[in-house]
């Protein structure tokens, strides 16, 4: 499984040099510069601005054998949210914008079972908003239908 | 098979056979299997056929379960650009009592592109390639979605494990299929690419979505505000609506009415509050309940809880209205402590922020029961010493989830929840729709008014604000659907017309006539005691020389 972090690392090795290919006719013009997919390259850091994000954390190798931890493979929330400001959109060859957001967009259905032993699921929109909630008690102070 | 479950399949497949009606177009997503061999999609342990899912493999039935929920929002939406969904299930955190399920997001997002409805504005990859009529990013799929596959061990969750049937017969297990419908949905592009925890845009741009994102507190939408403007409006609790016209023409057909407590007396406070009706309990009506409010006291601190009986001020409450506070206790106990009391209706004030509706289920109990927010319920106990009179019954033009100015509330709690979004509709709507931020038990296939909202952002032709008819044909409602009696009709005329609303059997033949006659613009409902033996019929309505039907199920 590819973690956020490992997207936005393949996210930054989009290559901006790069000869149109992908790109379907007949809207990009011949020899249009680039990228609307991702060309995964040579491994190299990640860049400044997410290297120093606090409590972050890069899973390179998320497809390795074993359990994918969401607490070791997301961040914390200052974490997230620096990735999230780090996003840069691309211009392309037609004029339009793309922003490649890997899994920062992700929506997370988390459950937990409440004393009466009902599962009780919920919506996040973040890996560190999933990991919150996954955390806390299964009735939240503001919800309907609770029984108390 | 339950009656329940037999029931939301006859929903399921009255919603497909809807669609199959309604929309000619279609969408076709594929679910692209990014399993290794073995694993995932591709596990071979064998399984029976479960729920109208054909699968004997643990992997087939998950990947058909897939392609299910593929075909459902395939059948609603209208795109020429296949959508492609990379999908895997994969071992995710989980305990014995909680976990990830899962998630999906778009991988990119598109602005300025041909065809694009705003200026500078994100959509949704799937979104996008509709507009533009082409894939806006062929290498990379529209949606990436991975759920968890370790809820089928018996180390995640204890012996509970998904349901892959279609039919939301789940049991004790977890229902996937709406799991997924709602997932899929924010993939879609139910959701904004703006950052609700910091106010942040993507990449300095709104979302489609934050056109239609307004704050009332301020009368700004998303779009138009600063960062620091947006996190405050994220928690401006029942301010932050949508204010697309589809979803804001068609929720008066969908919502119920939401309750009102109504204070009569003292003059200084006199006027609506807003309520929500308890799931048990006498239901309200337009007339409601009338009488003096009286704060229990049971006699153990703190004595407003109305956790203990008999009540010490029991023969103050008989033939009142009892006020108590919510804790400690089932909402359920306090209703039968003050009806035991001879309370005449119950208000349950709520103990934190936010709206209260109180849950459970007592068929003893048979006085109406409201609940109102904390604020409401401490400007009450202020005036009891000058005696509160007050009324419980249905708001009469209000709908629950909905702003009093009728657009749709947005989900914004405060303090804010984790998981709390602005991509979700309000929890306070009702009946429960598939996209808020609690995947509510009892949620089937139907898709409500997230169908209305992707017209807002550019999914369909805009439909609303046509003279009587959308080109989709009238606007209304049949529910609930299946029925056992008890049909409410719903519909929406943008003018003045001649009104012919009645009902058919499969033969053509009528066997009810529910209005004949000159209707005025504007929301109305009709009620149906649906006398009628077991079967489908045909809800047909006439109006201004277009005619539209409606299936109805009606069942024992």
């Amino acid at each position: 499984m590819l973690t956020p972090w490992t997207l936005l690392l393949l996210a930054a090795s989009f290559d901006p040099g790069c000869p149109a290919a992908t790109v379907a006719p007949p809207v990009a013009p011949p020899g249009a510069a680039c990228v609307s997919g991702p060309r995964p390259r040579a491994w190299r850091p990640a860049p400044s601005a997410l290297a120093i994000a606090p409590g972050m954390r890069i899973d390179l190798d998320p497809e390795a054998p074993g359990r994918a931890s969401l607490e070791s493979e997301s961040m914390s929330q200052a974490a997230y949210d620096a990735a999230f400001e780090a996003m840069r959109a691309e211009r392309q060859a037609d004029g339009s914008l793309m922003l490649f957001v890997g899994e920062l967009l992700q929506s997370y259905s988390v459950v937990r079972i409440d004393a009466e032993g009902r599962p009780v699921i919920d919506c996040a929109h973040s890996a560190p908003e999933a990991v919150q909630l996954s955390r806390q008690p299964a009735l939240a102070p503001v919800r309907k239908w609770e029984v108390r | 098979m339950t009656p329940r479950a037999l029931s939301r399949s006859i929903a399921t497949l009255a919603l497909l056979a809807s669609l199959a009606t309604q929309q000619a177009a279609a969408a076709t997503i594929v679910i692209v299997n990014n399993d290794g061999a073995g694993e995932g999609f591709n596990d071979p342990t064998p399984v029976a056929p479960i729920g109208g899912n054909p699968g004997t493999t643990l992997g087939q039935q998950r990947l058909n379960l897939f392609n299910q929920a593929a075909a459902i929002w395939g059948a609603l939406l209208d795109s020429p650009v296949t959508i492609q969904v990379r999908a895997q299930m994969n071992p995710q955190t989980c305990s014995a009592t909680s976990a990830v399920l899962g998630s999906a997001g778009p991988v990119t997002i598109h602005a300025d592109f041909t065809g694009a409805l705003l200026p500078g504005t994100w959509y949704h990859q799937a979104l996008a390639n509709k507009l533009r009529g082409i894939d806006n990013s062929a290498g990379n799929p529209d949606i990436n979605a991975t759920f968890n596959s370790d809820v089928d061990n018996a180390t995640c969750l204890g012996t509970r494990d998904w349901y892959y049937g279609f039919d939301h017969n789940e049991g004790a297990d977890i229902d996937f299929l709406p799991v997924l419908l709602h997932e899929l949905g924010h993939g879609l592009g139910f959701s904004t690419t703006t950052n609700s925890s910091t106010g942040s845009f993507s990449s300095g741009l709104p979302a489609a979505w934050d056109w239609y994102l307004v704050d009332r507190s301020s009368g700004l939408a998303w779009k138009d505000m600063s960062a620091a403007q947006r996190a405050a409006s994220a928690i401006d609790t029942g301010d932050l609506v949508w204010t697309g016209p589809a979803v804001t023409f068609k929720a008066p057909l969908v919502l119920d009415r939401t309750a009102q407590l109504v204070v009569t007396s003292p003059p200084g406070i006199a006027g609506g509050y807003e309520g929500g009706v308890a799931s048990f309990g006498q239901a309200l009506d337009d007339v409601g309940v009338s009488g003096d409010v009286v704060l229990v006291d049971d006699g153990f601190a703190p004595t407003g809880e109305g956790c203990e009986s008999p009540f010490v001020n029991a023969a103050s409450v008989a033939g009142r209205i009892a006020l108590i506070d919510r804790g400690t206790c089932a909402f359920t106990q306090k209703a039968l402590n003050a009806q035991n009391a001879g309370a005449i209706g119950v208000i349950i004030a709520n103990n934190t922020s936010g709206p209260a509706t109180p849950g459970g289920t007592d068929p003893s109990i048979t006085i109406p029961v409201l609940g109102i927010s904390q604020a409401d319920g401490n400007l009450l106990k202020a005036n009891l010493g000058s005696g509160v009179q007050v009324t419980l019954r249905l708001h009469p033009t209000q709908r629950a989830g909905t702003h009093p100015d009728g657009s749709m509330r947005m989900y914004s709690p405060n303090p804010v929840q984790p998981g709390s979004s602005v991509s979700h509709f309000d929890v306070t709507a009702s009946p429960d729709l598939l996209m808020e931020p609690a995947i509510n038990a009892g949620l089937t296939s139907a898709v409500d008014l997230t169908r209305e909202l992707f017209e807002d952002i550019g999914w369909y032709p805009r439909t609303t604000g046509v003279p009587v008819a959308t080109p989709a044909g009238l606007e209304f409602s049949a529910r609930p659907n299946p029925a056992q009696r008890d049909v409410s009709v719903r519909f929406s005329l943008a003018r003045e017309s001649d009104v012919a609303l009645r009902v058919l059997d499969v033969t053509g033949r009528e066997v009810a006539r529910l209005h004949r006659g000159r209707l005025g613009a504007g929301a109305h409902q009709v009620a149906w005691d649906a006398r009628v033996a077991p079967g489908v019929y045909r809800v047909q309505l006439r109006a201004g020389g277009v005619t539209s039907t409606r299936s109805l199920v009606r069942i024992d």
